[in-house]
């Protein structure tokens, strides 16, 4: 353990590959709060598809959830371990200073250079700023398209099942989309409540809040 | 065989050649964040510029698709007989009025889903329309 925490120490603690290592941590959690849920859902109506048995709908959401609780309860506890593990560089360090404090003040240099304790300017602090930026940009676009997807996937999938009953009453089918349309954004807004958690936003911050903000940018200019 | 190669001269470039590299300045990669930066703003300009139209356009989508709704409905209802000229109206007026109710509903589920407030929503249509009234004010003042 001494040498895990030395080797930590010394490898990290530079500024810019510290700045890396809080991009691989925020990738972390982005993984484990993303694709367990998208792969259970994708590999459960590709089932439903090939098996062509009448599956509820339902039965494949419970089990996205389930993964989706399990994998953010084993992010949560990974990263406390090994916060604990790191304790003697800094308190909560991945948590507060790797998540917190540097990679979701991405926008603000000045504060990540400051956290960080790199140098502004420096080639190698720039660089891993540069990626940190592009990462951070990628991120607040897949967070703030992500509704529109839903809602696309709603109104796709409300309007398939729609044909699949032979429904050709215009006001059924407008049901069945409304239908899906609240059932998908139900669905959104308990997967990123949920992915919230571990995502370690600072404080009166949240991903709702990301998406908000970056509607807000792009309809009324900030 | 080749893929090892591959691999290992992918490796030792990593290991050794990345950091071999002289350069001292964080200019360097200036560019590389301004690519970054005209992308999202490209992408963050496409994306309003549609979402503003759509909110801006959605009431006389409603009001149209209403209208047009009112009118099917009564000839639908009427056995191929010519309706009177008062009731066409009336069922195109209340289509009309409900298709306006819907496209307000539909305003504000997407600005409470999108900003977290239906007002900011209804900010973007007043923007939208006001910019167009003012554009032509301008012009025809021109």
């Amino acid at each position: 353990m001494v040498l895990f925490n030395v080797f930590f120490q010394r490898s990290i603690v530079e500024g810019s590959k510290l700045i890396i290592f809080s991009i691989f941590i925020a990738l972390v959690t982005f993984a484990f709060t993303t694709i367990p849920f998208i792969s259970q859902i994708l590999s459960g109506i590709a089932k439903d598809k090939q098996s062509n048995n009448d599956k509820s709908i339902i039965d494949i959401f419970v089990k996205a959830f389930s993964w989706h609780i399990v994998s953010v309860i084993v992010l949560l506890l990974l990263l406390s371990t090994i916060d604990i593990f790191l304790n003697n560089i800094e308190e909560n360090f991945l948590k507060e200073k790797c998540l917190r404090g540097i990679f979701w003040n991405a926008m603000d240099k000045n504060t990540v250079m400051l956290n960080a304790n790199a140098t502004l300017g420096e080639y190698q602090s720039e660089g891993a700023y540069s990626l940190l930026h592009a990462v951070y940009t990628i991120f607040t676009l897949f967070y703030g398209m992500t509704p529109i997807f839903v809602f696309i996937l709603s109104v796709f999938a409300g309007y398939k099942v729609s044909k699949n009953n032979k429904d050709n009453n215009s006001f059924d089918i407008l049901f069945n989309l409304t239908l899906y349309v609240i059932l998908g954004l139900f669905i959104y807004i308990a997967w990123i409540t949920i992915a919230n958690i571990a995502m370690y936003l600072p404080s009166g911050e949240s991903l709702t809040t990301l998406k908000n903000d970056f509607w807000k940018d792009i309809l009324l200019g900030g | 065989m080749k893929l090892f190669i591959l691999l290992s001269a992918i490796g030792l470039t990593a290991l050794f050649g990345a950091d071999a590299g002289t350069a001292t300045s964080g200019s360097d990669f200036a560019e590389f964040s301004s690519v970054v930066t005209d992308a999202d703003a490209t992408a963050k300009n496409a994306v309003g510029k549609f979402a503003t139209w759509f909110i801006g356009l959605l009431p006389l989508i409603g009001l149209s698709v209403g209208i047009f709704g009112g009118m099917k409905y009564l000839r639908k209802h009427s056995n191929g007989q010519d309706e009177n000229f008062a009731k066409e109206l009336g069922y195109g007026g209340v289509g009309a009025v409900l298709g306006l109710i819907v496209a307000m509903l539909f305003i504000s589920a997407i600005g409470s889903g999108l900003m977290g407030s239906s007002k900011e929503a209804f900010d973007v249509l007043n923007a939208f329309w006001r910019a167009i009234f003012e554009a032509e004010a301008g012009a025809s003042v021109k």
